[in-house]
Parts: structure tokens; sequence; C-alpha cells
């Protein structure tokens, strides 16, 4: 059949190679040196590598430019021969879609971004702190390790870069870091050897928030679950769990379909909420930062009475939790947004060009019962005059309630002029 | 619906067959169609196919036919559409490799995009997960490297060699 073969000419050959898989294409090539120049063609792997790692340029895995997309695809394969090739596909994924909306939305953050890790800072991390990190961890690790910290975590605005975000209310302000491996080994031992916390439990810091107040994220290496410290972590290492247990499975077995830790649910989650618009950048005072009040329906609402605007939006605060405590034993903080629509205050039929907040009225329910009702004069201290198309008045609050599920219901009364 | 007779076409394949076929199914083929376009007034003589055995033309034409009542259908239709991916299936599976590649080379030249598709999916799910030893005998292509030649590629791409599937012949 060698005559079919030289009559097959370059284009269905061309046709066929481009349906096959990268490792076909390799087995093809090695079946003679004819194949090999059809399969080495560079269109094909140009397409490859846009399909399986979204590369419009041939690049490695730091970035560096190379000269040819089948290099450039060798070369990732061999970065990471070591992890299951559909998992380094989907962590590349994950961090894509973060590093894009950073870098169109936030790109002082993006650029505290760490290059990623060696094996050998894994595996030296793994040796000093004597775990086995879940591979999905790992791989995230190989890609960026962790974010840069500010220098001076109680002055610089750099404290606000944090790439999950935070809140702030009253005088609780959290933003959350990413933190580095040599971060990770340092706070991780710091827990163990001053907090009385089990070097057993198998747990490291991974996330952590910066400036002011603690809210510290745990990862299990032995099982992948992620977990939040919550008000009695440092006295009783109570923490709660941040990702459903049924998602997680596989996270060290390098042979099964789909490993699943909770690293990387989390931040494909945060990923989805930031592309989404559920959440976004918000500038308070000086600096903006991450927000994790929701911004869309359905977990943030809006109300317009005779022109005024409310949304409102809630956030559950873990490191407030104290799951020993009957009454307060969860902690929800609120946003509440208002503004004056354009048209100006409407009441009856004639306008009024500004308003002002007189009282407020709120009734917390935990699971339907009413814990609390407040019918009182301003909110956090202020009366704020809304003028038309003026930005948004923004407070936050926060109540503790003895059930993981309520709600917060109520009304403001504006004086108009 | 024109009531005029259909115009027909003749084509003669390499070993001296021909075929005469309804103008809309030799406008099908893409070479048939460009030789039309170029020579408006052509004769009525038969159109060779050098390249092509009346085997294969048989096949083609089958294929062209079978394809045209199916767009007539509507493209809307998703009953046509599986009714096409069935027939394509069958396709496949009654050609064994050697004369799956025949079929390919003579709708390759005839230029028949959409059964080109069709046929050239038909071998790549045949060398899909096969061994480097099965490629070569599908192609019926000899081992042109040195065994070190050929050692060193195995070892540059390890990933590509795991997981093979057993060649079955």
């Amino acid at each position: 059949m060698g005559k079919e073969l030289d009559g097959l000419g370059y284009l269905p050959l061309h046709i066929i190679l481009s349906k096959l898989s990268p490792s076909d294409i390799i087995k093809v090539s090695c079946a003679n040196k004819r194949l090999r120049g059809s399969a080495s063609d560079e269109s094909l792997w140009a397409q490859i590598c846009y399909q399986e790692l979204q590369l419009s340029t041939p690049q490695d895995d730091h970035g560096n430019p190379l000269p040819c997309f089948m290099l450039a695809y060798k070369l990732w394969r061999d970065a990471f021969s070591m992890y299951p090739w559909p998992l380094v596909k989907r962590v590349k994924r994950c961090w894509d879609k973060l590093k894009k909306w950073f870098n169109n939305n936030f790109p002082e953050a993006e650029a505290t971004l760490r290059r990623g890790a060696s094996e050998s800072d894994i595996e030296q991390l793994q040796t000093v702190l004597k775990v086995k990190l879940p591979l999905p961890t790992r791989l995230l690790y190989r890609f960026h390790d962790g974010q840069e910290l500010p220098d001076n975590p109680k002055t610089a605005s750099s404290s606000w870069l944090g790439i999950i975000g935070g809140y702030s209310f009253y005088n609780h302000l959290v933003n959350v870091y990413l933190l580095p491996l040599h971060q990770v080994v340092a706070k991780t031992r710091y827990v163990i050897r001053y907090l009385g916390f089990s070097s057993r439990s198998k747990c490291v810091i991974v996330a952590s928030s910066f400036a002011f107040s603690r809210k510290l994220f745990f990862l299990n290496c032995t099982n992948g679950q992620l977990f939040v410290g919550t008000r009695k972590l440092l006295t009783d290492s109570e923490m709660i769990p941040c990702v459903p247990n049924t998602l997680i499975r596989s996270v060290h077995d390098l042979y099964c379909e789909e490993q699943q830790d909770a690293m990387l649910l989390w931040l494909e989650e945060h990923g989805r909420r930031l592309e989404n618009g559920i959440i976004k950048v918000r500038k308070e005072g000086d600096y903006r930062s991450i927000n994790l009040f929701p911004e869309v329906p359905p977990l943030c609402v809006t109300t317009v009475t005779n022109g005024v605007q409310v949304r409102a939006s809630a956030v559950f605060v873990p490191e407030f939790a104290d799951l020993l405590d009957e009454a307060e034993k969860f902690t929800f903080a609120y946003s509440i947004r208002m503004s004056l629509l354009p048209e100006g205050c409407v009441i009856n039929g004639m306008t009024f060009v500004s308003c002002q907040l007189n009282r407020r009225h709120w009734i917390i329910r935990a699971d339907g019962e009413v814990v609390s009702s407040v019918d009182a004069e301003a909110v956090i201290g202020e009366y704020p005059l809304l003028h038309p198309g003026e930005g948004e008045f923004v407070y936050q609050s926060c109540t503790p309630l003895p059930s993981p599920s309520g709600s917060i219901e109520g009304h403001f009364t504006f004086v108009p002029g | 619906m024109s009531t005029t007779v259909p115009k027909k076409i003749t084509l003669r394949t390499a070993d001296n067959h021909e075929f005469e076929v309804d103008e809309a199914v030799a406008m099908e083929l893409g070479t048939v169609k460009t030789f039309f376009d170029e020579n408006p007034d052509a004769t009525d003589e038969p159109i060779p196919l050098p390249n092509v055995s009346s085997k294969c033309l048989s096949t083609i034409i089958e294929y062209c036919k079978f394809h045209l009542s199916l767009r007539a259908r509507g493209n809307d239709s998703s009953s046509a559409e599986e009714e096409g991916k069935v027939y394509d299936e069958e396709l496949i599976k009654t050609h064994d490799n050697e004369s799956l590649v025949e079929l390919i080379l003579a709708v390759n030249y005839l230029n028949i995009k959409d059964m080109l598709d069709t046929l050239n999916q038909g071998v790549a799910d045949r060398i899909k997960n096969k061994s480097v030893e099965y490629v070569r005998r599908f192609f019926g292509i000899e081992n042109d490297y040195t065994p070190e030649e050929e050692a060193e590629i195995r070892a540059q791409y390890e990933w590509a060699f795991e997981g093979v599937d057993p060649d079955d012949d």
C-alpha cells in the first residue's frame, strides 16, 4: 500500500491528523519520516496548543516565548509529566479565567501573583511540614506560588490586593491573600508551635487576611478539604469546612479520572463569581479591593420606593462563628446600598431633588423566628443625604444568629427635600 | 419542480466503465463542477476520471445521491441528520483499511468535502490509541528510522505511548 500513501497527498493526511489527539499524532510521526514531516505541521500544533492550553503564541509554562507550537506543547507536557494531563489543563483554565478577570478589572492585584513554584519548592514544603499536598493544590502552586505579600500590612494600599477579597463592617476589615509556599510553611509552623495546633491534623494555612484581623484558611492535606477558622480557632482549633464533602475525591490518586480537592473547587467557584459579576471590585476610602458582598440577584435584592433605590446583600462571616454558642453561633454581615434615581424623589406627583434618611426598621429572623426587631434613628450613626444621580451611600453592619439560615427585612424612612 | 427531463452527465472511470448520472449528482463532485464552470460549452462527451476506479465511483455516487436526498428534505430535520450519520457509519464499517484509503484518494481527487471529512474521521478513529506498528500496517509504510532514532522519539515523547490499545489484527 506504499503506493497509496504517496498518492494520499498533503491535504487528506493533514485532515486525518487534525482529527487525532496529540499522543496519536506523535505515534503517527514515529511510524516513518515522511509521516513525521506531516505530523510536525505547525498549524496542527497551533490548533492543539490553543484547544488544550488556550495558547495563541508558542510559549512555555513560565510565559517564555518559543520558536514553534510543537516544541511548546512538548515542553508543557514535559514540565507537568508527573501529573494527570486533564488536571493540568483544568488548573490552567482556572488560573487563566482568574487572570483574565484580574487583568480587565483589577490589574494591581494580578501584578502580585508570583511565578509558579518548582517541584523542589513543593517537595521541600512537604518535607518540612510532613504533609503530602493534594494533586490539584500542587498544580495550582506550580502555576502561581501565591501572591507577593504587602511589606507593611498596617498601612500599605497593597493590603487590599488579596485575590480572594473580603469585606468590612465597623472596625472589622478583612482581605484574604493566597499565600506563597514559604509563607505557608512559616504560618503553619507558627500555629503548630505557638497555638498548640496539632501537626497530626495535616492542615496547612493556604490563605489568610493580612490587615487588622485574622481570617485563616487551612487545607487538610489528607482529605483535600479546605477549612476556615472560627472565633474559637486559636483556643479550640475550631474550623468550618468550605466545600461540600461530597464533591471532594481522589485527591492523591494519579490515575483516576477526576481529582477534586477543595482548593481547586474553591478557586474555580471564585473565578465563576468574578466572571459573572456576582462579586466585584469596590472602592472604599482610598483603596480598591474585591468585595464579597454579592452584587446581582438572587443574592442581592433591589427595591425602589418613590425614587429611592435600596440594594441589599449579606455574607457569612466565618471568623466570628462560635459553634458552641447557643445564641450567637453564626455571624452575618450585610451591605446596604442606597441611592436616589435620576428623576429624584417623587411623592404624590411632587418631585423633590433630595431626601435624607431618618429612621431604619429591621426585623431579623433565624429559621423563621424573629430574633431581633430594631426601630431607631439613623444607620451606623449617620443620616445620609441623597441627591439624584449621585453614587450610592453604602454601609455595612452585622448580626449574630443561632442558626445557619435566616433573613433580614425592613424599611427606611426618608424625609424629602 | 421542473418538468423538463434532468440533464445527464456521463463519467468514465480509470477501468473504462461509464456512469450516467443526473447533473445535480455530478455537481456534487467538486472536480466535475469545476470542469463545467471552466468549460460552459462542453459537449456531452464522457468526462474521464483517470484516478477513480468503478468500484469507488459507484460508492461515491450512492453517497452523493443519498446526501442530496437528505438535503432536499431540509436542513432543520433532525431525523435527516441522524439518518446521514447512520449512513456514514455504515459506509466506514463496510470498508476495510485498504479500501478505505483507496476511497479517500478518489474522494480527495474528486474534491467532495463532506465525504472526505467523513472518511478521514473514519481513518482517525481506526488509528486512535493504536500502536506505531499498527499505524505502519494501516498506511502500508516501511519504518525508515534507525532503531536508535526511533528509540529517541519514544523517549522524548514518553507521554504519547501510555495506554495504547491492543492492535486486534
